[in-house]
């Protein structure tokens, strides 16, 4: 799992039908001072996450796949969890 | 997924069998920079497509394991054309 910051997201007319309806949002992973590390990643959000929150991304994809219902689905990356702000280290 | 922007695309003239009518295209991925700077990209890498997209285009690219999800048959695809970005929405903090 990372740590990430939901940056934004993206809207996709033609995409693979597993995705259709969901939230696909821009997080991007930091690292634990909060510094960007590595490529914004787009995640599916089964949570209802907002912009500038510090989630829990998890890169398992059968994990994406159930949240879909689509064994099909080529969807990886997911947000699994929001850390809470109040008792954050240093992100 | 990871964003890309699609540059061209690749042409095989002898390729493994579970390719069938496959359409690759020349993506560059967007890394932590792009989004302010709008020449900064990773190293391209080669995207199976099924989608049609055009050169320019922003692409969400899947990669790994799960990339070769969508084919009923085993085949070998780590890069994956998962959806044709319309556009992104993303505030300056």
């Amino acid at each position: 799992m990372r740590t990430a910051r939901i940056e934004g997201h993206v809207t996709a007319t033609v995409k693979h039908p597993s995705l259709s309806g969901w939230r696909l949002l821009i997080a991007q992973p930091v690292e634990s001072t909060g510094r960007p590390d590595g490529p914004p990643q787009i995640v599916l959000d089964p949570l209802g996450t907002a912009i500038g929150q510090n989630v829990l991304i998890s890169s398992d994809g059968s994990e994406a796949r159930k949240i879909l219902n689509d064994e099909s689905s080529p969807a990886r990356w997911s947000v699994i969890g929001i850390i809470d702000p109040e008792r954050a280290l240093a992100l | 997924m990871r964003l890309a922007t699609v540059i061209g695309t690749v042409t095989l003239s002898v390729r493994t069998p579970s390719y069938v009518g496959e359409r690759l295209l020349l993506a560059l991925p967007w890394n932590a920079s792009s989004f302010s700077d709008s020449t900064s990209f990773d190293p391209s890498i080669v995207v199976y497509d099924q989608l049609g997209a055009g050169r320019g285009q922003v692409i969400a690219i899947s990669e790994g394991r799960e990339a070769a999800c969508p084919f009923p048959s085993p085949t070998p695809v780590d890069a994956y054309c998962a959806a044709l970005v319309d556009e992104w929405f993303r505030p300056e903090s």
